[in-house]
């Protein structure tokens, strides 16, 4: 994976490099807006983290003429902007996501890894979480190793908890992604059933938790 | 419009338009009394025509009333002379016959006339010193006349003033024939000088609504200079030019803000990317806490600052159940990792208030963070949404004293500078929001116990 960074801060551009590159990227480094559309211009990149502030031009620009001739390589802006409208600005300027800094590094590598699986990438099978593991190709879920029987719609809920987990998910989303438009369903279903799922994995010794974020949705989290 | 709007201004202040129309009215009336006068001074100085066909007619009339009675003694019938006339018939020697009327006493020196003549005779009046310019003369005829065989001097005698017939001429001309045709072109210059003055005066409303519309978020608007008459030109080219300067201040202002941001989050970045990038989590993780620390601070601290800026376009809107759902997802993870949980009650319909989605994003997720570092473990936090245009964030902990109550939306201000950890700047940068909202942030006790912050926002329409 070949990632450009456009940053003109040396030091801060050598610390982001070694921490891209020790989690298994190539990195082309640039420090001037020029540089990177030249880069951008001759090297098809898989993804490019962009500092907004640059000594010869914004970066938002350059996302913009890029976005302009059709390039769709994802892009990671940085910035030490935190206005309030700023951030909305860097999204609708064609960046995919943003971060402020200073930043976790983890973080942004997360992120990264985030933005290269976005377009059209196979969502992941298996989905694990604390010491549960569920195959959703199956789908088979295993705690601590051992197989769990759940129902259709069990399984279902938990899929979609996993795939973001320690994030609430909308109890609208859980509903459109759990049942059809013909299903009727009773005002406390979701309760019922998420209430069903954590007895069960609590039962089995899952070491996640089912949080409820009343009037909001619910969140899959490891006890750790 | 016009007027309402001058009233506004402050009732006890004058227009423009009403002092120009006071004042030229005034002109208007002085010009048509100034008139008046011209006629009058004309006439005034006109003195030269003696009215000796008057005098002639006064004679005449003097012969027809002489009657002698039975006696012999000489009668006139005063009611056939004019009023003004004096008269006397005396014998040529002086000797006087009859006399009456006005002035009688100047006709004794008027020498005889000869037979088949008339003498006439014009002298000034007054006493002293003869005046270069007389204002009255005393004009008399006399005449022999025959009175049953006996010759006598028949005199008649007028004061011809010169003020009087100009001002016969005032009351008679001007009064009677011209002032009927000036009073209605008086009143029909004054009205279309109203018109003309409302008219000329239009380019100050629209500088008015143009002035109206600078803001802070508008800083970008100048007063229009097009068809503007050259008396307002130099007054609004000025206000222009100091708007500009004061642009510039302000256009200064926030690009430090930006520039400050700038400078002060990247060593804070490089100092993290540093702490992640070694490889000893147990020595760097209070350091990367102090990064952290500091990261908000600065956050805040540049908050605060375009807080001062932050104005409210009257289109703006914000959906209050939306911003408190969105906030409960974002730190319900976080709350759920210290033992917390969050809930949003009543978010099922909109709530759309007037105002910056962003600002109110960040005054409530600073009504949170603040209700998170109160509440203890295993409690929850309640984000209520009130149709109202309400949102209130209700926590467990020890509540807010009364006495604290006032202290809380200053800045810099903690209930406990040893303990939090934060800045004491969330909450002000919350009551600095409401009030840019012309909205509330009011605290008071939550009936379950605890606090309750509420940040009132005004409804769309």
């Amino acid at each position: 994976m070949r990632l450009l960074l456009v940053e003109d801060n040396d030091r801060l551009s050598e610390f982001l490099e070694k921490a891209l590159h020790d989690s298994g990227f190539t990195v082309d480094r640039c420090a001037t807006a020029t540089d990177a559309d030249a880069a951008l211009a001759g090297v098809k990149f898989d993804a490019t983290i962009m500092d907004l502030g640059l000594p010869d031009g914004d970066g938002l620009g350059l996302v913009k003429s890029m976005r302009g001739r059709g390039d769709q390589t994802p892009v990671l802006v940085l910035t030490a902007r935190d206005g309030l409208s700023d951030r909305v600005g860097g999204l609708n300027g064609g960046a995919d996501d943003y971060m402020i800094k200073p930043f976790a590094m983890e973080e942004l590598i997360a992120r990264v890894k985030a933005l290269l699986r976005r377009p059209g990438a196979a969502l992941g099978v298996e989905l694990t979480l604390g010491n549960i593991c569920l195959d959703t190709t199956g789908p088979n879920l295993t705690v601590a190793g051992k197989p769990v029987s759940l129902t259709r719609r069990e399984v279902t809920l938990l899929e979609i908890l996993l795939r973001r987990p320690g994030k609430v998910v909308s109890r609208n989303a859980i509903e459109d992604g759990l049942y059809g438009f013909n299903d009727d369903v009773g005002s406390n279903a979701l309760e019922v059933l998420v209430s069903r799922l954590r007895k069960k994995l609590i039962s089995v010794g899952a070491d996640i938790q089912l949080h409820t974020v009343r009037g909001v949705g619910y969140m899959a989290m490891d006890r750790g | 419009m016009g007027e309402a709007t001058v009233l506004d201004m402050g009732s006890d202040r004058a227009s423009l338009q009403t002092r120009l129309i006071v004042r030229l009215c005034a002109v208007f009336v002085v010009f048509f009394l100034a008139a008046g006068m011209v006629v009058f001074l004309i006439y005034h100085s006109d003195t030269a025509e003696i009215p000796f066909d008057a005098l002639a007619d006064d004679l005449s009339d003097l012969k027809g009333a002489l009657t002698v009675d039975s006696s012999g003694a000489l009668k006139v019938d005063e009611s056939r002379l004019a009023p003004v006339v004096g008269f006397m018939v005396r014998k040529p020697d002086g000797t006087v016959r009859l006399a009456g009327g006005h002035h009688v006493d100047e006709l004794q020196a008027i020498e005889t006339p000869a037979e088949d003549e008339v003498t006439e005779s014009c002298r000034l009046t007054g006493k002293g010193p003869q005046k270069v310019r007389p204002h009255h003369r005393q004009c008399s005829l006399s005449e022999l006349i025959d009175v049953n065989g006996e010759t006598l001097v028949a005199q008649v005698t007028r004061r011809v003033s010169p003020t009087s017939t100009a001002l016969d001429a005032l009351l008679y001309e001007w009064l009677d024939e011209y002032l009927p045709v000036m009073v209605p072109m008086l009143l029909a210059l004054i009205t279309a000088m109203v018109f003309t003055l409302r008219g000329a005066l239009q380019p100050l409303e629209r500088l008015m609504r143009y002035a109206r519309s600078i803001t802070p978020a508008h800083s970008g608007v100048r007063l229009p200079t097009d068809d503007l008459p050259r008396e307002l030109l130099g007054p609004v080219e000025a206000i222009n030019g100091a708007l500009d300067r004061l642009d510039r201040g302000f256009q200064a202002q926030r690009d430090f803000l930006a520039d400050a941001a700038h400078e002060l989050r990247t060593p804070l970045a490089i100092l993290a990317a540093h702490l992640d990038s070694m490889q000893d989590p147990a020595s760097t993780a209070g350091l990367r806490a102090d990064v952290d620390r500091m990261s908000r601070l600065v956050s805040q601290l540049l908050m605060v600052a375009q807080l001062e800026a932050l104005t409210i376009r009257p289109d703006e809107q914000a959906d209050l159940s939306d911003v408190a759902s969105e906030i409960a997802t974002l730190m319900a993870p976080l709350a759920v990792k210290t033992g917390r949980s969050l809930a949003v009650l009543n978010a099922e319909h909109p709530v759309p208030v007037r105002g910056n989605r962003d600002a109110i994003y960040q005054a409530l997720r600073n009504l949170v963070e603040n209700a998170l570092k109160f509440t203890p473990p295993d409690s929850e936090i309640e984000i209520e949404i009130d149709p109202s245009g309400c949102v209130s964030v209700s926590d467990r902990g020890p509540g807010i004293p009364e006495a604290q109550r006032t202290l809380l939306f200053q800045r810099f201000w903690r209930a406990d500078r040893r303990q939090s950890g934060g800045a004491g700047l969330g909450l002000a940068i919350a009551h600095r929001i409401a009030s840019a909202h012309a909205g509330q942030l009011l605290v008071d006790d939550n009936p379950g116990g605890g606090a309750r912050f509420t940040l009132r926002i005004p409804l769309v329409g």
